[in-house]
């Protein structure tokens, strides 16, 4: 009988077979590839949100008065989308005058309450993964609202699952509005939980509250999205200031969040 | 190389790495530990080949596969898909190759090369992100050198409780463990 012919693979021949592999998974489309990240969060979903709640209780023992300045917070971005609405409803009444206007900024939308199950704040890469998905009625693009804030919008969506790329996160961009500057500006996410208005006219005050632009389709009035949190002199242009903007929130803390799903459908549950 | 232990031991550290160890975070950074895994596997992956009465080493195998394994964990829990499997498999390889000739077993030398470890990783995965048309980064050196010191600093107390798991005798300045 003729003896089984043994295979030796080479370490050298081992490593770019591997490599290969890794290449191939680099430029697969992510809409593909992410579903193995899905996946791995959706059936490990038990111990991450374990891991999450102690590390949470953890860093909540460390701040006593957490409660409190919480709420604080809540109130405070309260107050300012509160302002926000007002001003907005005062330039639509001096826009429409006379004519009859009654809508409520989130009034027709839906909050969709979504528990966090992991969130990633390190680098340049800052996104949370909440308990929501296809199957409760989020579609991409959609806000999300942490503390009364926006913290980030659905680009990541599995049935029961979603992935949230936060303000911060490098490859987010919004156009906002600070008091203080003339006209709208572009803010960009530059990881490690702080996001940037490049080139801006004017010097906005520290603490000043900045505001996202109505968004047709997903949000009707601006809503506070951070807070200034420093001003520099661009590096080009002496004339111009780069605005750092720290979250309205801490994201970190966030147990849950909710997601604006405008005109919803029926089905969607609505707290 | 028992390969379910590693298993455990990889799935264990990916998921501490994506919820758990945001409890020791410190000023936003926190240890990569499953970049701590990939220096202990190239680091004592080197087995006496008995072919040659112990004076040569083997373990390739093991330790490139370990290096792929835990590069793929890395991309699970990652941005995207691809990167870490490629920079940690190559780093994996290229730091099993170079303990062969330079002797990584004292703590020193592994708090460098975790440290090293860490910025290559970063680095190497840099032009990776950007083939997927990531966008680049405007914070990137604070958080890797964060993250590479801290991992250094916590990464060999942490070769202990591996070695310990996987069954891998480890020299450990003069002790046999």
């Amino acid at each position: 009988m003729k003896a089984r012919k043994q295979y030796k693979i080479s370490n050298r021949m081992l490593v770019v077979w591997l490599t290969l592999t890794g290449i191939i998974l680099l430029l697969t489309p992510q809409t593909i590839t992410g579903k193995f990240q899905g996946a791995f969060t959706h059936i490990f979903r038990y111990p991450l949100r374990l891991g999450r709640g102690i590390s949470l209780s953890a860093r909540v023992v460390d701040q006593p008065n957490y409660d409190l300045a919480r709420r604080e917070i809540q109130y405070q971005n309260h107050i300012a989308n509160l302002v926000a609405e007002l001003e907005e409803k005062n330039s639509q009444i001096e826009k429409l005058a006379g004519i009859r206007y009654h809508q409520h900024s989130l009034e027709g939308a839906a909050l969709v309450m979504a528990d966090v199950i992991n969130v990633n704040l390190q680098g340049s890469r800052n996104e949370i993964i909440i308990n929501r998905g296809q199957s409760d009625g989020l579609k991409k693009g959609q806000l999300v609202i942490g503390e009364n804030s926006i913290i980030g919008v659905v680009d990541g969506l599995w049935l029961h699952q979603a992935k949230v790329t936060l303000t911060t996160d490098s490859s987010f961009r919004l156009p906002v509005m600070v008091e203080g500057l003339k006209k709208s500006v572009w803010m960009f996410g530059c990881g490690s939980g702080r996001a940037i208005i490049r080139w801006a006219n004017d010097k906005p005050d520290i603490g000043q509250e900045v505001l996202t632009e109505k968004k047709p389709g997903f949000l009707d009035c601006p809503m506070v999205i951070g807070r200034v949190s420093g001003c520099n002199r661009n590096a080009d242009n002496a004339l111009l200031w780069d605005i750092t903007v720290a979250p309205a929130c801490d994201i970190a803390m966030l147990p849950s969040v909710m997601v604006i799903v405008m005109n919803p459908t029926p089905k969607v549950e609505e707290y | 190389m028992q390969w379910l232990r590693f298993a455990v031991l990889v799935l264990f550290g990916t998921l501490l790495q994506a919820g758990l160890l945001d409890a020791v975070t410190i000023g936003g950074v926190k240890p990569d530990l499953l970049i701590i895994f990939l220096v202990f596997f190239a680091i004592y992956m080197q087995t006496p080949d008995p072919a040659s009465s112990g004076a040569r080493r083997s373990g390739g195998h093991e330790a490139i596969i370990s290096s792929f394994i835990i590069g793929f964990a890395f991309d699970l829990i990652g941005t995207s898909m691809g990167p870490g499997t490629i920079s940690l498999g190559l780093l994996g390889t290229g730091l099993f190759y170079l303990s062969r000739f330079i002797r990584l077993k004292r703590m020193l030398f592994q708090t460098a090369t975790i440290f090293l470890t860490v910025l290559a990783a970063a680095l190497l995965a840099y032009p990776a992100r950007r083939i997927q048309g990531q966008p680049t980064y405007q914070q990137f050196w604070g958080p890797t050198l964060g993250t590479a010191l801290y991992s250094a600093i916590v990464g060999p107390f942490l070769f202990l409780p591996i070695a310990w798991w996987m069954k891998i005798r480890i020299h450990h300045q003069g002790k046999r463990y």
